[in-house]
């Protein structure tokens, strides 16, 4: 079948404003749009840019605006999306070119919650650092995310104030807060407490309809919110 | 905003924001309208005279709306804030809070809108 796919377009060498671009490509139900993309790429159009790795859902290169929702292009089929596509990039950063945009402040972001385990001291029986079931799963869901930015990219707060933290940074945020093996967690817990920190979500829940991995990114986010006031004395 | 596609939850934030506005609004309105007391009973009984007409009803029924809804959308922020868990359910809890809003401005609706309907002067 025909599918008549619309992409946002923009060269900076060449356009002032990004615009609209209609490619009709050949597709099955079971194709996804990164496949289209490809099409367009490959045989219509090599000037094309857009970021993918994976082409699996696992390296979270390629969300992208897709009918009007973050989606990630890889995991999104045509089946599901229909014969007419739009295909924008992720709003909130500035566009390199095409599809392809600047995520240098969303690293920054995520690097602010030192996203890494912290603990310096020998574990007890000098091997391992023992986690028992529960203690795994208080943080399982948050392990999940793959750092697509789509929650992010789709939250109104964060549209309106890019210095918000943002739902990704602090879905990781929570994922060492959480575990029983951390001790920097009053750290985090003090960057989450900032003014650009937690207190920017405003419960719109668009973070959670976006998220690929399913992750309850809101819960998490008013978990931390909690500890913060708990740390806080509040 | 515009351009992503607007999902019930994020309607249901928007219409916080909006109803919240509307009530703070109506506030200052009625502080002023109150203060005319301040001039004596008549400039304060002139003052009410101003508001006993069909579309001022109109409008506080749609104050009236945005109250209710306000509150029980509130309500909802407020119980996911302390049980974090019930986010799950953020969606039913949604549409909950539309409908209980519209099923309670039905009666109140109609309750109010009574002194201006050929109906309501009969009963
Ligand atoms: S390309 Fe890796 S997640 Fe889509």
């Amino acid at each position: 079948m025909d599918v008549l796919l619309r992409l946002k377009r923009f060269d900076p060498e060449r356009d002032a404003d990004p615009h609209w671009e209609e490619y009709t490509v050949q597709a099955d139900p079971s194709d996804r749009v990164l496949d289209l993309l490809h099409q367009v790429k490959w045989y219509q159009d090599g000037t094309l840019t857009f970021r993918r790795s994976c082409a699996h859902g696992v390296c979270g290169s390629d969300a992208m605006l897709i009918n009007g929702r973050n989606r990630l292009a890889c995991e999104y089929l045509v089946k599901d999306a229909g014969t007419e596509i739009s295909v924008e990039p992720i709003r909130g950063s500035q566009v390199i070119k095409d599809l392809l945009v600047d995520l240098d402040g969303f690293w920054e972001k995520y690097r602010s919650v030192m996203p890494y385990l912290v603990n310096d001291e020998v574990p007890a029986d000098g091997k391992e650092r023992r986690q028992s079931p529960e203690e795994r799963e208080r943080f399982d869901d948050t392990s999940k995310c793959i750092l697509c930015g789509a929650c992010t990219t789709a939250c109104p707060s964060f549209w309106s104030n890019p210095d918000f933290v943002g739902p990704a940074a602090i879905v990781n945020a929570h994922r060492f807060i959480f575990d029983s093996r951390d001790q920097a967690g009053e750290e985090r817990l003090q960057i989450m407490a900032d003014a650009d920190g937690v207190w920017r979500c405003r419960t719109i829940f668009n973070c959670v309809e976006a998220c690929p991995r399913g992750i309850n990114i809101t819960r998490a986010i008013l978990e931390v919110t909690a500890e913060v006031e708990k740390a806080q004395g509040a | 905003m515009f351009g992503y596609r607007i999902s019930w939850a994020q309607l249901a934030w928007f219409g916080h924001r909006l109803s919240g506005i509307g009530v703070l609004v109506y506030l200052f309105m009625h502080i002023v309208e109150n203060a005319t007391l301040a001039f004596g009973p008549d400039v304060y009984d002139f003052t009410q005279t101003l508001f006993r007409n069909l579309p001022i009803r109109l409008g506080e029924i749609l104050l009236m709306a945005a109250l209710v809804y306000h509150s029980l959308n509130g309500l909802r922020v407020i119980v996911m804030d302390f049980w974090p868990a019930t986010t799950a359910w953020y969606r039913p809890l949604t549409y909950g809070v539309i409908i209980a809003t519209i099923a309670a401005m039905i009666p109140l609706g109609l309750i109010m809108i009574a002194p201006y309907a050929p109906w309501g002067r009969i009963l």
